[in-house]
């Protein structure tokens, strides 16, 4: 029976369709016009079958001399199947649009190109495709080689993944932007969320850069710099992590799209709800939002009041400091996790402060006095118009020739410097500070060149190209 | 050594079906992707193709049309036994994943973190399971297809 249905069917089916069906032993699974048949044939054996597809195609099915025929007025007849045998009066079944329509569709493919900078539609869901996190954050191929996830940073991912609003504020150096990083990618792996756009402070901007690079190198990351022209493109962009800082917010924000989630690095930096990086950081919209700190509060409770209007609108009320401390506590304490460094990295050693007293030399005792003298009739002689900068003025004066004489580059601190470092191991390394890394840190450098230990110096106003090539 | 798996999964939401293969690393890490759109048969498409639609799409429709795209012949996985037929159409061997009470032959295979799964052929290609014995994968099989079954369902909404 199959075969003379297929030999028929071989004949007049027109060109357009596929005919390697017909070649099958399985005609059942082949194609929708050989159900036809078949549904006729098997038509006395299932009632209910018939009649739904008496109602959905308009044909009626003869349970003994099965005819298929439409129930249009032209009244034409399509395909007579007898039971034994086999007719077909018309090739139109098969032409009839109907019934072709009822051919299944063979689908689109799409071939992805993972490693894309410019990842298409579906870019957004690649992070899906990579290795996703178990429960104990400790499957390596979902973290970089040789990396494991201490304890309390799995615990810090957990507290974020679980929160649309929170302040992860442990102490400096605890990994909060690695917590941050495995957070953000275990979303993004669970299609929970499909972009963030994190904002750090212009310096730490390459810190970043580079994390991400390493943590989530899966990740599609635009960093959204330049001009008004140049930044709008890159907002533009398609990606699943964009970088910026807090002076482009300000400029920015009102333009910025909605995010899934927005990450505040240093978001002490928007503690004061007067200033217009709190305004800007403020109005950005985002069904999540986390903030960082180390330092999340440093002077006053209204400090944190504004945090938390940005991180969680309503929470707190502005309230008089002396009394809402407690409330305040308690309303946050859900959204907030600190860990002190004692617990986080309990085998670092306690910092030990020494202050050593050093006696200037006489080169820098005759200026400094010569100096503080002449300041001091500066400042009786401007009287009632003495503003508190002037005073400032002179005493950094004072306290740049305590660093280094003006004129004759005498230091005590360059000599007690450099008698230590020739006693320091070079393996080791040394960090010197100074509130004056132009004036002061550049000679120590080109005076420690005599030594075998190689320097850097690293200053806040530095070009940004060269603080990476330092940082690197 | 196995340098590359294929893993092959279908998927349905909503009576809309539609394919994926993730090709990793024995680490699991993808090195290339493909899926298909979507198709959905119609209540009559269902009426018309009755009991054999589901293997129809499945097979003909969606697994077939993805495998001619591979660029070579790698070892197929795949963790429905609808799909396990898609051996009798193609030359690439093919096996299906299990976690337990796995079909006869089968071998034992030890996965990431020590969990195991079973891996076993299509009925009539028996040595397809050659070269599987005593293997250890760090992966966890069942990982992989969640993410092509995920995958396909957030693409299904992206088209």
């Amino acid at each position: 029976m199959t075969s003379i249905l297929n030999s028929l069917l071989k004949k007049f089916l027109p060109c357009s369709v596929p005919r390697t069906f017909l070649t099958s032993s399985s005609v059942r699974i082949a194609a929708a016009e050989t159900f036809v048949v078949e549904t006729a044939l098997g038509a006395a054996t299932n009632k209910r079958e018939v009649c739904q597809f008496q109602t959905l195609t308009g044909y009626h099915i003869h349970p003994f001399i099965i005819d298929i025929l439409p129930v249009s007025p032209m009244k034409k007849s399509l395909l007579l199947v007898r039971h034994g045998g086999v007719r077909i009066h018309q090739k139109k079944l098969i032409k009839d649009k109907k019934f072709q329509g009822e051919l299944i569709q063979k689908p689109k493919i799409f071939i992805h190109n993972l490693h894309s900078t410019k990842p298409g539609r579906f870019g957004r869901l690649y992070p899906i495709l990579y290795p996703h996190f178990n429960r104990r954050f400790d499957n390596a191929a979902a973290l970089p080689d040789g990396c494991t996830l201490p304890v309390f940073q799995i615990e810090g991912v957990m507290f974020l993944i679980e929160r649309n609003s929170a302040l992860l504020a442990h102490e400096m150096g605890s990994g909060k932007s690695i917590i941050t990083i495995i957070a953000v990618r275990f979303l993004l792996q669970k299609a929970r969320i499909g972009d963030v756009l994190i904002i750090a402070p212009r310096n730490l901007l390459h810190d970043w850069q580079t994390k991400l690079c390493k943590w989530a190198s899966e990740l599609n990351v635009t960093t959204i710099t330049g001009d008004g022209q140049a930044r709008k493109k890159l907002w533009k962009m398609k990606s699943h992590v964009y970088l910026t800082n807090y002076e482009i917010i300000t400029q920015d924000a009102t333009d910025v799209r909605q995010f899934d989630l927005i990450v505040y690095d240093e978001i002490q930096r928007t503690k004061n709800h007067r200033t217009r990086t709190h305004r800007a950081s403020a109005i950005l919209n985002a069904e999540r939002k986390w903030g960082l700190s180390g330092t999340p509060l440093e002077n006053s409770l209204s400090e944190l009041v504004a945090v938390f209007s940005i991180l969680k609108p309503g929470l707190l009320q502005k309230r008089r400091n002396d009394q809402a401390i407690k409330k305040v506590t308690e309303a946050i304490k859900p959204y907030v996790l600190r860990r002190p460094k004692t617990e986080t990295m309990p085998d670092l050693p306690p910092i030990r402060s020494r202050v050593i007293w050093l006696r200037l030399t006489d080169g820098q005792r005759e200026v400094y006095a010569e100096i503080e003298k002449q300041g001091i009739e500066h400042l009786n002689e401007l009287g009632t118009a003495i503003k508190r900068g002037h005073v400032l003025a002179l005493i950094t004066r004072l306290k740049l020739i305590c660093n280094l004489h003006p004129a004759t580059f005498e230091s005590c601190k360059f000599n007690y410097i450099i008698e230590k470092v020739n006693t320091i191991p070079r393996r080791n390394k040394i960090l010197i500070f100074s509130q004056y890394p132009r004036k002061v840190l550049l000679e120590l450098q080109r005076r420690l060149q005599q030594f075998p230990h190689t320097s850097a110096l690293f200053y806040g106003s530095m070009p940004d190209r060269e603080k990476i090539q330092i940082i690197d | 050594m196995i340098e590359k798996l294929t893993f092959l999964d279908c998927s349905e939401d909503q009576n809309t079906h539609s394919a994926g293969i993730i090709i990793t690393d024995p680490r699991g890490v993808p090195r290339d992707v493909y899926h298909t759109s979507g198709v959905t048969p119609t209540p009559l498409q269902e009426i018309l193709y009755g009991s054999s639609l589901e293997t129809y799409v499945a097979i003909d429709c969606l697994a077939l049309p993805l495998l001619k795209n591979l660029r070579d012949e790698p070892l197929i996985l795949v963790r429905s036994q609808k799909l396990l037929h898609v051996r009798a159409r193609v030359k690439i061997k093919t096996l299906l994943v299990t976690s337990g009470s796995p079909p006869c032959p089968h071998k034992r295979v030890e996965g990431s973190l020590g969990r195991e799964f079973f891996v076993s052929p299509h009925y009539q290609f028996v040595e397809d399971l050659e070269g599987w014995s005593d293997l250890t994968l760090d992966l966890d099989p069942f990982e992989v297809f969640e993410r092509i079954s995920l995958f396909l369902s957030k693409a299904g909404q992206t088209v």
